[in-house]
């Protein structure tokens, strides 16, 4: 028997305070999308070796340039998206809007953060990029736009769990709804992900940024940046997964597979997302090898649920293929909708996150992270997880989203398709470039049109990265033709549509031990314990750090 | 027909047996590889005060230093924007121990074509072992960004062949050792020089 993911299928209309507060949210990742494409045409192209940066306004030099490449992509456009579209997806889900304050206060702390940060890394005085380690220090209101940009999707955390609970109020005993369970878990998660970067960035860069703090502790810094910056990978993530088991499968004419596996999938990155972040420190003095191969064996569970995704994934999209007439072991896949640019983007998507997760699983592969570590191997590695698998799952998403928070039809279908088939030759071509100079010993975020050094070989795979980036460009560019094609000649559309939610093969049971899985409070005290596992003997070894490194500003 | 069998259920389990048992095997080889092989990670080797570097031994002494009949120690710092040493030779197929820190901001340290790769982080000290089989040279390359000269920031590792190294070793023992007869004979002189006038004097 077939249940939808959402409390109740019928007669929801998202009030259109609510759609403006959500479009406005949307406008502004979605605008920090397109300066990061723009700065990412600059940094493809350095490795080919063609310098297009001096003729960009206000860069002054290649690192600067790439600090907004990763603060705008990494952070503004994924926490912009995910506050506003899981707020949507929550507030549908349950069939009780996200009080309006919510939704508004997000925005502008989100607008105040960028202001902040942006003012300091367009000045010139935050070329410290998106990892920020001291002692490179950078202007305060950079840490500071950083830490609002946080509090934003605290503040929709709270919205997310108020609005639960006076569901939960009104509904007692009942499912909580899948698509809602699974948006609240994303911020589950991250709530607890994101207490490295609060403590590392209020408590120390801050301070230590306006003079109240005279040296810092770069490895302890490192480690609460990781602390977070495993966890920050998932919120990432978990938005398009959303989009991928709530939505897909209707895009696809399918179905999703299971609720309770869906929700084990979820609880499972509440639990196994923050105990991990060692395995970015593979390489770093100062931690014992008995604690990075136990976070190593904890990154080996969380492919799990990644493992179950992809069967779940398969299977709705399999169905949707055979329903249209697709026959055979694989040649349903061609049957599937591949006029649908919505469906389109996030196969594809889903087919750069295959070669995203093997490149991850050799990542988090202990000794072997040395061959690789830092190396050009990494960005091409996440060009293919954030830079692509979500990126163009947002994108996807944006083609039915604008047209919903707008009231208007999207405008060039074929240039919307045309746009995501561009992106994805080019991140594959751009991740083939990165990942074979980074096999040898290519560096990563290094200007290499100035370096003193480099090997012939580099040549290829730069020009590879180039051209790459340039067809991500082009495909972004034609993106954003679309994007604003629809909201400002989009023809105005009367008729009220739903968000497309899918419908599961298996309803939710009742009883049993699935009913446990919708308690965050129980899943969430479970993560606090592994995280105290995985982090306490090394802060136990560690403390109190030593605050001994004075800062610098070698920009 | 069997596979009618095969409900989606089913084809689940058999997929997550599959994909789990291959993790498992993955780690099982990683594990076995670092603690059955050796193969092992940067672990703590200690701390140090980042503005005291140059004073802390064996830090203020930066170079290659034999230590044992095949194994030699490399006392390596980077600094904006520059390795110290800046080129380091050793001999192929000898045993040898990087210990290594930071002046200043973070920085990476990657040979290039091996798996010598670690970060070198202010108040912390870096100790990797390695083994260069093959002569030739490779890249030091500074792999974490340093600020606006970081591309500017590498070094050099050669590998001579053992008996190169040897014989090398030999010609700058004796150049030494004639410098410092030659220092000797200098001093010598000049004491000799110096104790005329006193001869005169008597």
């Amino acid at each position: 028997m077939s249940t939808p993911v959402v409390a109740d299928p019928t007669g929801f209309d998202l009030p259109d305070s609510h759609r403006r507060a959500i479009r406005w949210m949307l406008y502004l990742g979605f605008g920090a999308l397109a300066i990061g494409i723009i700065n990412g045409l600059g940094q493809a192209l350095n490795y080919a070796r063609v310098d297009i940066l001096q003729y960009f306004p206000g860069m002054r030099t290649y690192y600067q340039g790439l600090t907004v490449h990763g603060v705008v992509n990494a952070i503004v456009f994924t926490f912009a998206f995910a506050n506003g579209f899981l707020s949507l997806t929550t507030s549908r889900a349950l069939g009780r809007p996200v009080a309006a304050g919510f939704l508004w206060a997000t925005f502008i702390t989100m607008a105040l953060g960028v202001v902040l940060a942006g003012y300091a890394m367009v000045t010139g005085q935050a070329s410290v990029l998106y990892t920020f380690y001291p002692p490179l220090m950078a202007h305060w209101s950079y840490y500071l736009g950083l830490a609002l940009l946080v509090v934003s999707t605290w503040i929709t955390a709270l919205g997310l769990m108020l609005t639960l609970r006076g569901w939960r109020k009104d509904n007692p005993g009942a499912r909580v709804p899948l698509m809602a369970f699974i948006s609240i878990a994303t911020y589950a998660m991250w709530t607890l992900g994101s207490l490295g970067l609060a403590v590392g960035v209020v408590g120390i860069l801050i301070p230590w940024s306006l003079g109240l703090i005279a040296n810092s502790d770069p490895l302890l810094s490192r480690t609460l940046f990781w602390y977070s910056g495993h966890p920050i990978v998932y919120f990432w993530l978990l938005p398009a997964y959303v989009s991928w088991y709530a939505m897909v499968p209707r895009h696809a004419g399918g179905m999703l597979f299971s609720d309770s596996l869906t929700r084990v999938v979820f609880v499972l990155f509440i639990l196994l997302s923050i105990p991990t972040g060692f395995h970015h420190q593979y390489t770093d003095p100062g931690i014992t090898g008995g604690m990075k191969a136990i976070h190593a064996g904890l990154t080996f569970g969380i492919f799990f649920p990644s493992m179950v995704t992809a069967f779940s994934v398969m299977y709705a999209l399999e169905i949707g293929g055979r329903r249209r007439g697709g026959t055979g072991l694989v040649s349903w896949f061609a049957k599937l909708d591949w006029k649908n640019p919505v469906l389109v983007a996030q196969v594809l998507a889903m087919l750069t996150f295959t070669l995203g997760g093997v490149t991850g699983l050799i990542n988090a592969s202990y000794s072997m992270n040395q061959s690789i570590h830092n190396t050009a191997w990494v960005p091409g590695h996440f060009h293919m997880t954030v830079g692509s698998a979500v990126t163009m799952s947002f994108m996807g998403v944006a083609f039915w989203l604008i047209p919903y928070l707008t009231r208007r039809e999207l405008v060039g279908r074929g240039m919307a398709l045309a746009s995501q088939w561009l992106y994805f030759i080019g991140v594959l071509i751009m991740a083939r470039g990165l990942i074979s100079g980074g096999i040898d010993g290519m560096p990563r975020r290094t200007n290499m049109l100035e370096a003193t050094y480099g090997k012939p070989t580099w040549e290829m795979a730069g020009m590879l990265t180039g051209l790459g980036g340039t067809l991500m460009f082009v495909g972004g560019a034609a993106f954003f033709a679309v994007f604003a094609a629809t909201i400002f000649f989009g023809k105005k559309s009367d008729k009220v549509e739903d968000i497309p939610f899918t419908e599961t093969a298996t309803e939710p049971a009742t009883r049993g031990w699935e009913v446990k899985l919708d308690s965050f409070k129980l899943w969430m005290f479970a993560a606090a314990l592994l995280i105290a596992v995985a982090y306490g003997p090394f802060l136990f070894q560690y403390l109190p750090a030593a605050f001994t490194a004075p800062g610098y500003r070698f920009y | 027909m069997a596979g009618s069998a095969l409900t989606p259920a089913k084809l689940e389990k058999i997929f997550l047996v599959i994909t789990s048992t291959m993790l498992l095997l993955f780690l099982g080889a990683l594990f076995y590889a670092a603690f059955g092989l050796g193969m092992h990670l940067p672990d703590r080797a200690g701390e140090i005060n980042p503005t005291q570097v140059r004073q802390t031994a064996p830090f203020d002494n930066p170079g290659v230093f034999q230590t044992g009949p095949n194994s030699y120690q490399v006392v390596a710092l980077g600094m904006a924007w520059a390795f110290q040493p800046r080129e380091i030779r050793v001999p192929a197929g000898a045993e040898i121990t990087f210990v290594a820190t930071a002046t200043d901001v973070i920085h990476g340290f990657h040979v290039e074509g091996t798996k010598v790769n670690f970060m070198m982080i202010p108040g912390q000290i870096s100790r990797v072992n390695a083994v260069f089989r093959e002569p030739g040279e490779h890249l030091i390359i500074c792999h974490e960004y340093c600020g606006a000269g970081h591309h500017l920031m590498s070094g050099k590792v050669i590998v001579v062949d053992a008996e190169t190294f040897a014989a090398e070793a030999e010609a700058a023992a004796a150049e030494a050792a004639e410098a410092a007869a030659a220092a000797q004979t200098l001093e010598t002189d000049a004491e000799v020089q110096a104790d005329i006038p006193e001869e005169v004097e008597a």
